[in-house]
């Protein structure tokens, strides 16, 4: 099958940072299945710039995050402050963070036959955001409950003041996951691929996109 | 120290004054081939910017490139300070080279959709 007959699909970011993560992340297995589908010429991958902008955030977050558990137990808040704002501590965040976008950025540049790029000038209308509440609208979410973890070590933890060892959250597909939905649309996309299990709720009548979950 | 003519050889001295006189008072006949290449090169540049500016005004960028997305590519790479690429450079492997290509980020696994999905949340 050649890169013409191949069905044009929309990547969440999860897909894509968790591919080029490999085996550090839990999902990598999911998201390797369906990049061996866009190698064998099954699918297109669309990737978008509202994609693109998220994975750079993502790999910031990440690497702020492993930097961070990597810091000696016991600073205090002083201690972080002044960590937090050194030069060094910015430039190995910015630096690893850049470095590993470039990556990514040469690979999928240079791959012109299974990646896809959002075309030049191409306009969303306003009507996006309108359908997106509309969809917000008819969805309600879950309720669930999650144990506090601490973000250093992971382990679990209790509060000191109020002795409470978990919260009570709020989940949804919420406005980034409808305008990643929408634009996959304005991108004549057929398919919309994620790892986030909560896009399940999202109701699919009348959409242009079919959304497939994948998991474990 | 400082130079004197006797500090040179005669034969070299004479060679640097009608080197020197000749680029002074160059006669005509030597002059005229210079004028002439330095026409021809102005012609030809008025030519290039002729084109160039018939091109720029009534052929889009991504046409004069390569069709499909190359453009894009090409504005992608340099948004991110990388060098721009052509069709040589370019490999249909590279799908597979991305698989874990950023790995070294990180010693432990991590739940990237979690993380994602706190991202959103936030």
């Amino acid at each position: 099958m050649n890169s013409s007959e191949a069905e044009e699909i929309y990547a969440d970011t999860n897909i894509l940072v968790s591919y080029v993560l490999g085996h550090k992340d839990r999902n990598f297995e999911v998201a390797d299945e369906l990049f061996k589908d866009v190698a064998n010429g099954k699918y297109r991958m669309m990737i978008s710039n509202f994609a693109l902008m998220e994975t750079l955030h993502a790999l910031r977050v990440i690497i702020t995050r492993i930097e961070y558990q990597e810091l000696s137990n016991n600073l205090s808040q002083q201690d972080m402050i002044r960590i937090a704002n050194s030069k060094k501590f910015k430039d190995r965040v910015n630096g690893k963070s850049m470095r590993a976008f470039q990556v990514i950025i040469d690979k999928i540049t240079r791959d012109p036959k299974h990646f896809s790029f959002e075309p030049d000038g191409v306009t969303y209308s306003g009507d996006v955001f309108s359908t997106g509440l509309q969809i917000l609208l008819t969805t309600s979410g879950l309720i669930r409950v999650y144990r506090f973890r601490c973000r250093k070590c992971n382990s679990y933890t209790i509060c000191s003041k109020c002795n409470t060892d978990s919260e009570i959250v709020y989940k949804e597909a919420n406005a980034p996951d409808l305008t990643h939905l929408l634009i996959s649309e304005g991108l004549d996309c057929k398919l919309f691929f994620t790892m986030d299990k909560y896009f399940a709720n999202i109701p699919m009548k009348d959409r242009q996109v079919e959304v497939r979950v994948l998991t474990k | 120290m400082t130079f004197k003519i006797d500090m040179f050889p005669s034969g070299l001295w004479a060679s640097i004054r009608e080197g020197l006189l000749s680029i002074v008072f160059a006669p005509n006949s030597l002059l005229k081939p210079i004028e002439s290449m330095s026409q021809s090169f102005e012609n030809l540049e008025r030519i290039a910017n002729l084109n160039t500016d018939v091109l720029i005004k009534h052929i889009p960028l991504k046409y004069m490139l390569k069709p499909e997305d190359h453009y894009q590519r090409l504005n992608l790479r340099l948004l991110v300070g990388l060098p721009l690429i052509s069709q040589k450079d370019e490999s249909p492997d590279n799908i597979v080279e991305l698989g874990g290509c950023v790995s070294w980020i990180s010693k432990n696994k991590i739940d990237v959709t979690e993380l994602i999905r706190e991202i959103r949340d936030s």
